[in-house]
């Protein structure tokens, strides 16, 4: 199941990318062709599989809203919503994971009851303030976690990656104003 | 979907994830055999054989585990040179009765390395066996699918039926960052809990050593920092019982050039800080291990500056001090004119107490050293 997830991020992410120079209602029509080429085989690895191996498998946040991207349903206060709530994660798992100090955060993933009460808390306020895509793509991350959806054991991988994290900050570099 | 709805999904969500999080009531310590007095002869012996029969011009990073039937199953990477495609891991057995090698033989290469795991693969490295506590062997390599060894992630393979057969490769997720630079070189350490624990190091931006916790069915359930910074690698961890051990760490770049070495108390979660040893160390691999008299050996490069030797050094006190015993003998001078290089070494003690290193000499031969107490305490 872990290599089907990660082959359709891929593939999705192979969609969003088409579907950025297509524009129009045919746009999510050449997107599904896209995913459904990007995760065919081709003598034994496909297109997928070759994004897969330079992106890595993508976050179950990423892969919700790539999902909600290309279904059109992202608009730009829940981009900014989420981008603020990834850089945030971002700027406390990445530095000190990479190597600086001896606390790794990346640990707190393991058993991650401590991360699982703050997710909590951000999904109680996204459901009160209204932002949907933020508590779709955290409610999704925890719940692929619980069904063990990602090839990784941590619940971090499934809330956070270096590729969100870039979407997110130039979201935020941009002011959340600009089309997806 | 009513707020009420998004409500009871998310509960839903997070108690299907809370009953998947809920840790195993004990922690895993280290599993140790008791100290026992060697079984063995007292008349000193050692001798040299060649583990890797030329089947590939380029070969490093030995790694070796003793089978049921007294053999010890080897492995390594071999191919054209370091990085190139055509690099598998290879594999061969040796038998103590004959004192010879089997033939060598592919174990995994690289096309079956991305066919398994559904991802293109670039290149192979290094390899390192474990036995568990079911007697399963499990082969944990690394791979790069872009970029150099920083790019690197490790994948296990585990055979059920004494190293005759392999399952299929499986990726373990061991950095939150695109899963990119952890690295495998130490010996694993059987677990309390039929899990193991194993040494990895990274050397993408920082350079530090780390242990990995695995279950039982070989997923990582933990780790621990056993340094930080920018200078130490190839943690190798020597545990003197449940809950003490030590590693030693190969120290890269910053001085002084000495192997590194780190404490633990409690089975491996917190370790103390880093600090040299008085063996020289060049910025090369080590291997050390427990002894089953207790005491702690250690293959290193007996050099501040090159691997132009490679030594051997006994602890009595996890580390605290050493005695140097000696230099193993090299097969002969390099082919290529240069100076010689021994590097990358493993070291094993089989149950009939013997001890065997093994090691890359002048990236073309694994060298195998087979010796035993006597031959240490004679020197």
């Amino acid at each position: 199941m872990t290599n089907v997830y990660g082959l359709l991020g891929a593939g999705l992410l192979v969609a969003a990318c088409v579907k950025l120079f297509r524009h129009g209602p045919s746009a999510r029509y050449w997107a599904l062709a896209a995913l459904v080429l990007a995760v065919a085989p081709i003598q034994g690895i496909s297109l997928a599989g070759l994004v897969r191996a330079h992106t890595g498998d993508l976050s179950v946040t990423s892969v919700v809203l790539l999902l909600l991207g290309l279904g059109g349903a992202l608009g730009v206060s829940e981009r900014r919503a989420v981008s603020v709530c990834v850089v945030g994660l971002a700027a406390f798992l990445y530095p000190m994971a990479l190597g600086i100090g001896r606390f790794d955060p990346y640990r707190l993933g393991y058993e991650p009851r401590i991360l699982l009460g703050g997710l909590a808390l951000v999904v109680a306020w996204s459901l009160m303030r209204g932002t949907r895509a933020l508590m779709v793509g955290l409610v999704g991350a925890v719940a692929g976690f619980g069904l063990g959806v990602h090839e990784s054991v941590n619940l971090w991988d499934y809330v956070i990656d270096p590729w969100l994290t870039i979407w997110a900050l130039v979201q935020l570099w941009r002011g959340g104003g600009a089309d997806a | 979907m009513s707020r009420i709805g998004w409500t009871l999904v998310a509960t839903v969500a997070f108690g299907l994830a809370y009953s998947r999080a809920t840790p195993t009531p004990e922690r895993a310590r280290f599993s140790v055999p008791p100290n026992a007095a060697s079984n063995e002869t007292s008349v000193a012996a050692y001798e040299t054989s060649t583990a890797s029969s030329g089947v590939t011009p380029s070969v490093h990073s030995a790694s070796a585990v003793e089978l049921g039937d007294g053999g010890i199953f080897a492995v390594w990477y071999g191919g054209s040179r370091e990085g190139a495609r055509d690099v598998a891991i290879y594999s061969a057995i040796y038998d103590p009765a004959r004192r010879e090698w089997s033939d060598e033989s592919v174990l995994t290469t690289r096309a079956d390395t991305a066919r398994e795991l559904d991802r293109t693969i670039r290149k192979l490295g290094n390899p390192v066996l474990a036995k568990d506590a079911a007697g399963r062997i499990w082969l944990f390599y690394v791979s790069v699918s872009f970029g150099g060894w920083s790019g690197s992630a490790i994948n296990v393979k585990r055979s059920d039926d004494g190293a005759r057969s392999f399952g299929p490769a499986r990726r373990l997720v061991t950095s939150p960052f695109l899963n990119v630079s952890t690295l495998v070189k130490g010996p694993p350490i059987p677990l309390s809990d039929g899990g193991l624990a194993l040494p990895v190091y990274h050397e993408f931006i920082g350079k530090f050593g780390e242990l990995l916790y695995l279950d039982a069915a070989g997923a990582v359930n933990d780790k621990a920092r056993i340094s930080s910074g920018i200078s130490s690698l190839q943690p190798v961890v020597v545990p003197a019982d449940g809950s003490h051990a030590v590693a030693f760490l190969r120290r890269s770049g910053g001085s002084p050039a000495r192997v590194l070495a780190s404490t633990t108390v409690d089975a491996g979660r917190m370790w103390g800080a880093v600090a040299p040893t008085s063996l020289a160390n060049p910025d090369a691999a080590i291997a050390a291990i427990r002894t089953v008299a207790g005491d702690t050996l250690m293959a290193f490069n007996d050099s501040e500056l090159d691997r132009g030797n490679l030594s051997l050094a006994l602890s009595p006190d996890l580390g605290e001090s050493f005695r140097v015993v000696g230099s193993v003998d090299p097969p002969g001078a390099p082919s290529s004119g240069g100076a010689q290089r021994l590097s990358y070494p493993w070291l094993l003690q089989t149950r009939d107490g013997d001890f065997h290193l093994l090691y890359t000499w002048d990236r073309a031969r694994i060298e195998h050293v087979r010796f035993n107490r006597a031959w240490l305490d004679s020197r």
